[in-house]
C-alpha cells in the first residue's frame, strides 16, 4: 500500500512539473522560461549585480568556501551554475543572478 | 509488480505531458550569444572539475600516508536544459592497488522552472552530509563524521529516477526538495547469522524486487538558516553472507530517516548538525533473521578567524549499530589553513570512545593531516 501511495505521489509530482511548464508556455507571447526571464530582468536592472553578489555569498557559502570568480571563464561558470542549480535546489532567478554576477566579475 | 507498472506508466504520462511544452521551450530560448541571455558560447558546453586529496594519520599503532584520492568530475550541458555529470572515485588502496568506482553519473533534464528530472546513479538525497558536504575540499575535517561513510547509518548512492528543484517563498525564504525511486540498498551478513551492514553504493540490480522511495525537503526561512528532513522506505534483502553470495533471500522492510540543520549566526561562525538512521525489519525466513537499526549523528562548529586564511572546527559524533549497541563516540577538533578558497590544509586530532564495529577502525587517538584541492 505504501509503495502504491509513493508511486502515485511520484507520478503526480512529475505531472505537476509538466503542468507548470504548460502554464508557462500557454501564452505564445509570454517571455521565455524562468532562466531567460530572470536574465532579461537582470540585464535591465543595475541592482541585479548586487543581488547576484549577495546571493552568491549567501548560497554558495552554505556548503563551501567562496571560489574566486576569476577561477573560471564565462562558459565554465554557466555549466557550473547549472550544475549547482540542480545540486543545491537554486531557483531560476537566483541562479541567473549569481551567474550574471560571476560572469561580470571574472 | 502492479505498482512498478503504475510507476512506469506514470512517468511515461508525465514525459508525454512535458514533451510538447519542451518543444516550445526550445524555440523560445534566445540565440546563443544574446545579451539578454547569459549564454556566452554554443549550445553544448563542458567543464572538467573535481577534487583530490592526500592524508596522513598518526596513532600509537600506525603512522602512514593513509589516504590518496582523485575524483574527476565532468559536466556537459546542452543549452540550460540538459546536463550530464559524472564523477569517478580513484583511490590508492592500502595494498597498492588502484581502485576506480563510479561515484555518480546522471542525466539531468530541467523540464520545468522548478524541477530537474534526474536519471542514473545519484548521491542519495536522504541526509545532507554525503550529498553536499563529503568532498574533501568541502568537508572541514579530514574524515567523515562517524556513520556517514561506507557501511554506516547514512544511505550513500542510489540508482533510479529523481525529481529535484527549489522555489522561492517570498523575498528571502527558499524551499528545496528531492524525491526519488530507486533499486534500494542490499544487506551484508556476517558470521553467526547477523547482518553486518546496509550496503547503499547504488546497485543496478534490485535483489529484493521492491523499489525504495524517498526524498528530502529543506526549508530556508533566512539565507543563514537551513532545516532539512528526509526519509526513504522500501525493501532490502541479504545478498552476501560472510563474503559469499546469497540468492533469493526474502525481502524485508527498510526505512531511513534523517534531519539536518545549518545555521550561520555570524559571517565567521557556523553550526551544523545531522541525525540519520536506517532500519531493517526482522525476517524469520532469512539467512540472517534479525533486523536492526543503524543510527548516527554529529554536530559541528566552525569559526573563521577574522580575515586570516585560518578556520577552527570542532565536531562531535556518535554511531550505533546492532554490532555496537553501546555506541562509538568521536570528538575531532581541527584547524584549517586556506591556501586558496578551494585548497585546504587540515590538521585534526581525533579521540574515540565507546565500542567500534568490527573492521571499521579502532579507539586509538589519531593525529590527522590532509591536503585537499578542489578544481
Amino acid at each position: 500500500m505504501t509503495l502504491r501511495f509513493a508511486t502515485a505521489a511520484f507520478a503526480a509530482t512529475l505531472l505537476l512539473g509538466a503542468f507548470s511548464v504548460s502554464a508557462e508556455e500557454a501564452d505564445p507571447e509570454a517571455p521565455a522560461p524562468a532562466t531567460s526571464t530572470a536574465d532579461a530582468t537582470s540585464a535591465l536592472d543595475p541592482m541585479a549585480f548586487v543581488r547576484g553578489a549577495q546571493k552568491w555569498g549567501n548560497t554558495c557559502a552554505r556548503c563551501h568556501a567562496m571560489r574566486d570568480a576569476k577561477d573560471l571563464d564565462d562558459a565554465e561558470w554557466q555549466v557550473v551554475v547549472t550544475h549547482m542549480r540542480a545540486r543545491a535546489g537554486l531557483t531560476a532567478t537566483d541562479s541567473a543572478e549569481i551567474l550574471r554576477f560571476l560572469q561580470q566579475s571574472n | 509488480m502492479p505498482s512498478v507498472r503504475c510507476l512506469v506508466l506514470g512517468c511515461a504520462a508525465s514525459f508525454a505531458a512535458a514533451a510538447t511544452p519542451a518543444t516550445v521551450l526550445a524555440q523560445s530560448v534566445p540565440a546563443a550569444g544574446s545579451p539578454v541571455y547569459a549564454r556566452v558560447a554554443g549550445n553544448s558546453l563542458q567543464h572538467l572539475g573535481g577534487y583530490a586529496f592526500v592524508g596522513y594519520a598518526s596513532s600509537d599503532d600506525a603512522e602512514s600516508f593513509d589516504a590518496l584520492g582523485f575524483n574527476p568530475i565532468v559536466h556537459f550541458t546542452y543549452q540550460d536544459r540538459l546536463l550530464f555529470e559524472g564523477e569517478l572515485e580513484v583511490t590508492a588502496g592500502a595494498d597498492g592497488e588502484t581502485e576506480v568506482e563510479l561515484e555518480y553519473g546522471v542525466v539531468e533534464w530541467l523540464f520545468s522552472e522548478n524541477a530537474f528530472l534526474v536519471a542514473g546513479k545519484f548521491l542519495s538525497p536522504v541526509g545532507n552530509f554525503f550529498q553536499q558536504l563529503h568532498p574533501a575540499w568541502i568537508n572541514k575535517l579530514p574524515t567523515a563524521p562517524l556513520g556517514f561513510g561506507h557501511d554506516g547509518a547514512a544511505p550513500l548512492t542510489e540508482v533510479g529516477l529523481q525529481l529535484r528543484g527549489g522555489a522561492a517563498v517570498g523575498e528571502q525564504a527558499r524551499l528545496s526538495y528531492a524525491v526519488y525511486v530507486g533499486n534500494g540498498p542490499e544487506l551484508e551478513g556476517a558470521e553467526e547469522s547477523e547482518i553486518e551492514a546496509i550496503a547503499s553504493e547504488g546497485f543496478t540490480r534490485d535483489a529484493d524486487k521492491k523499489k525504495t522511495f524517498g526524498g528530502r525537503a529543506a526549508w530556508l526561512p533566512l539565507p543563514t538558516l537551513e532545516v532539512g528532513v528526509s526519509g526513504a522506505w522500501g525493501g532490502a534483502a541479504v545478498t552476501t553472507m560472510d563474503g559469499q553470495n546469497v540468492e533469493d533471500d526474502p525481502d524485508r522492510g527498510y526505512a531511513a530517516y534523517g534531519t539536518d540543520l545549518w545555521w550561520r549566526p555570524l559571517k565567521a561562525l557556523e553550526f551544523r548538525g545531522e541525525y540519520i538512521a536506517q532500519q531493517i525489519d526482522d525476517e524469520a525466513a532469512s539467512v540472517a533473521p534479525e533486523g536492526g537499526t543503524w543510527k548516527a549523528w554529529f554536530t559541528q562548529a566552525a569559526w573563521r578567524i577574522g580575515d586570516a586564511p585560518w578556520e577552527l572546527a570542532l565536531r562531535y559524533g556518535e554511531f550505533t549499530s546492532p554490532g555496537n549497541p553501546d555506541g562509538w563516540r568521536q570528538l575531532t577538533p581541527g584547524v584549517i589553513y586556506y591556501i586558496a578558497p578551494q585548497a585546504l590544509a587540515k590538521l585534526a586530532y581525533e579521540s574515540n570512545s565507546g565500542e567500534v564495529p568490527e573492521g571499521m577502525g579502532s579507539l586509538d587517538e589519531r593525529v590527522l593531516l590532509q591536503l585537499a584541492f578542489g578544481f
